[in-house]
């Protein structure tokens, strides 16, 4: 039994895991994961799938926020930016997927410098705010520019093909989407242990003694919007595939709000809570929405109710959270787990 | 007081674990039914009601004894009329629960599915009438359930033309309709339509499609100073610009298309809503048609205190099409089968709901006959028949 942490070399204390036991079982656990498509259902895979999304897009916010201390409200219109440009590369310019997901996370990265720049004057509330008219000025211009983007109509997205499939169905797009989840996953777990991530985390906790230590403040905080607006480009590309139809409506303010809650369930500034939060947060609606459907069967007005009761348990979820485990989901886990290895023997 | 919490989160997830193994225990010898409906979103004013219609029907059909000796279940999904949403609805729909036909609900979506519907064959009758699902040459398996949006317009210019007196001039008219597929669909068709039957369409405005206020629109369109106004948008949203327009003092006289006006719009525009004028495609709540008299008993034997307008009579009238459909294509119904039997529908009567229904393999407008009627001390009144000709040039427009 293990009684404590001991690191005896550099190796040691540089790695991610502490033991073997968490690699064998992260690696049966993608195995299994691969797995899934042959069994679940359409309706669980697109559950599965629009996780996964959302993993990515939590991890992009959460480094923004968790981990900058950037608070932004614009991140569904970076998805949207993502999902657009993906379409329109796709649909109008005829290129692959593989280069017009790049693409457009570039594009998007590119967006995030420019509505980053207002970070460098302002802080905290006044940035939120300036990053909401980023949201708006988006949203403007995806619907007036309809020679491109069809307006309010949106349009559908062409069928991609990776490696001679046709992503046609979501047992398909299922793997190019975890296969970018586990890249976006690792990458911003390694950020934080750069010099470019301690740099990040040291803005976030005080911006001035940063910059007393010679951090760039200027440069990291763009950098942190360019990193966080090129994850919500790759899960923007996905989400326009994977709903096969882009629209402006799926874009508005409510979806930057779910992926704030997520961070916030999740735990700010926790790569592990931004997966957690973007569990919870894609499977909360669905348990609710099954549960409707099966009280259906005894009581006809239950759909209606339980429908409306989604925004609800999330105000709840959300006020929960922030009375009581400020830390979130991932802070939750941490105890559980903690509490679990010692027992029955704590001390 | 941490325990007292794991203890209702444990046992909240248990209840729903149980409930929703006993669900899929019960589906058995049943024909599978999608009901997508908005019960959230910018149209829950249609869709509770149209909810609750297409429910209460399908208990009514089940317990006459179902449909060819099967009961009918409905798999319901609430979208919030997020056209992205209901992709994903249609595809669990399709593959998951492998549904006989689909009771659609709005044009965004709806006519985001059309390649899919005619990819799978599904039968798709949509709350939509949207003029763009009316060619079978296009959209084969899709039936808009009443008289589609292209002929309103029409009904529209028509009437205005039909009522004009004045020789000097030609009558000036103006559209106002929500910004999403919904209210854009009749619009192309009715500016040429406008133009063959010679009236002025002086302006075209267009309103949110969840609408707080209207003035700025209207202000524009009053330098315009059309005689009449089509709005194009939701019974929740059209007193808002009725109740403006009143404000601003327009002399305007407004037509409200067959999702803009009902039995709540006087209730809910007041004195703004006296004179305005609306096309109706069903009969409203307790009106004097056949099939009231089982809507109404069943009403009072399961849900009294419940208040119902048009959109409920919508519910039941999609159900009970959609039964008919599925009797008709015989005992091992298939989504061809069904659609072919939705094609041999002649005149068929809707319970008096509606006018009867017409669908052939040419031409998927349901009937090109509506209501016409006005808002006049508080109450909606019918004025008319109207009607226009089933004209080929109009189809899928």
């Amino acid at each position: 039994m293990r009684c404590g942490d001991f690191r005896v070399s550099y190796a040691s204390d540089e790695s991610i895991f502490e033991t073997h036991i968490p690699i064998i079982a992260l690696l049966a656990f993608l195995g299994v994961l691969a797995l899934v498509p042959l069994v679940a259902t359409t309706y669980w895979l697109d559950v599965l799938n629009r996780i996964g999304i959302a993993i990515i897009g939590a991890i992009g916010l959460n480094i923004l926020i968790g981990f900058t201390g950037q608070i932004s409200i614009g991140h569904a219109a970076f998805l949207a930016v993502g999902a657009y440009t993906t379409a329109i590369l796709e649909g109008k310019a005829g290129l692959p997927f593989w280069l017009a997901i790049p693409l457009a996370a570039v594009v998007t990265s590119v967006f995030g410098l420019v509505f980053g720049v207002p970070s460098l004057r302002l802080k905290g509330l006044y940035l939120a705010i300036a990053t909401l008219a980023a949201h708006f000025i988006t949203t403007y211009g995806i619907i007036h520019w309809e020679r491109m983007t069809n307006g309010v109509l949106g349009f559908n997205v062409p069928t991609a093909t990776l490696f001679g499939y046709p992503l046609d169905a979501d047992a398909r797009i299922f793997y190019p989407i975890f296969a970018l989840v586990i890249p976006a996953v690792f990458f911003a777990k390694n950020l934080f242990r750069t010099k470019v991530g301690r740099a990040f985390i040291a803005i976030r906790d005080r911006a001035v003694a940063a910059e007393v230590i010679g951090v760039s403040v200027y440069r990291y905080k763009l950098l942190a919007f360019v990193i966080s607006s090129f994850y919500a480009g790759v899960a923007g590309g996905l989400m326009a595939h994977q709903s096969r139809i882009v629209f402006p409506d799926a874009f508005s303010l409510l979806v930057a709000i779910d992926y704030l809650a997520m961070i916030i369930i999740g735990g700010l500034g926790s790569i592990l809570g931004s997966i957690y939060g973007a569990v919870f947060m894609t499977l909360l609606p669905e348990v609710l929405k099954l549960s409707a459907t099966s009280l259906t069967g005894l009581y006809p007005n239950a759909f209606g109710l339980i429908a409306s009761a989604r925004d609800i348990v999330f105000g709840l979820a959300i006020i929960f959270f922030l009375m009581y485990e400020p830390q979130g989901l991932a802070r939750i886990w941490l105890r559980f787990r903690s509490y679990w290895k010692l027992w029955p023997y704590a001390y | 007081m941490r325990r007292i919490a794991q203890l209702v989160v444990l046992s909240v997830m248990f209840g729903l674990l149980v409930l929703s193994v006993s669900a899929m225990s019960a589906a058995a010898q049943t024909i599978k039914i999608g009901n997508l409906v908005d019960l959230t979103g910018p149209t829950s004013d249609q869709g509770k009601d149209i909810a609750q219609g297409r429910i209460d029907a399908v208990q009514y059909i089940n317990e006459k004894g179902g449909v060819n000796g099967k009961k009918l279940e409905l798999v319901s999904v609430e979208y919030g009329y997020q056209p992205p949403r209901a992709v994903a609805a249609y595809k669990k729909f399709v593959e998951d629960d492998k549904v006989l036909l689909v009771l659609g609900y709005g044009t965004p979506d709806t006519e985001a599915l059309r390649p899919f519907i005619t990819k799978d064959k599904v039968p798709y009758i949509s709350g939509s009438y949207s003029g763009h699902l009316t060619d079978p040459k296009m959209t084969p398996y899709n039936f808009p359930g009443g008289i589609d949006y292209t002929s309103q317009i029409r009904i529209f210019i028509n009437w205005v033309k039909e009522g004009w007196k004045d020789t000097s001039r030609k009558p000036k008219v103006a559209f106002i309709f929500a910004d999403n597929a919904y209210g854009r669909a009749p619009i192309e068709a009715g500016r040429a339509y406008a133009k063959d039957a010679g009236v002025d369409l002086v302006d075209e405005e267009v309103i949110p499609t969840t609408l707080t206020d209207a003035t700025s629109q209207l202000l524009t369109m009053k330098t315009k100073d059309p005689d009449f106004a089509y709005i194009n948008t939701n019974t929740q949203w059209v007193p808002v610009v009725l109740k403006d327009s009143y404000k601003l003092g327009l002399k305007t006289k407004y037509v409200v298309n067959n999702y803009g006006i009902d039995e709540r719009t006087p209730a809910l525009a007041r004195e703004a809503a006296e004179g305005v004028y609306g096309i109706q495609d069903v009969a409203y709540w307790g009106e004097n048609v056949p099939g009231m008299k089982t809507l109404m008993e069943w009403h009072q034997k399961h849900h009294p205190n419940d208040v119902h307008a048009s959109p409920y009579m919508r519910g039941w009238l999609w159900t009970i099409m959609a039964a008919e459909a599925i009797k008709r294509a015989g005992p091992n119904p298939t989504g061809e089968s069904v659609k072919r039997a939705l094609e041999t529908f002649k005149e068929w009567d809707t319970w008096g709901i509606t006018p009867p229904f017409t669908y052939t393999n040419e031409d998927h407008r349901p009937t090109t006959r509506a209501r016409l009627v006005v808002i006049k001390e508080g109450k909606v009144v019918p004025v008319r028949e109207v009607s226009v000709e089933r004209d080929m040039k109009w189809i899928g427009k």
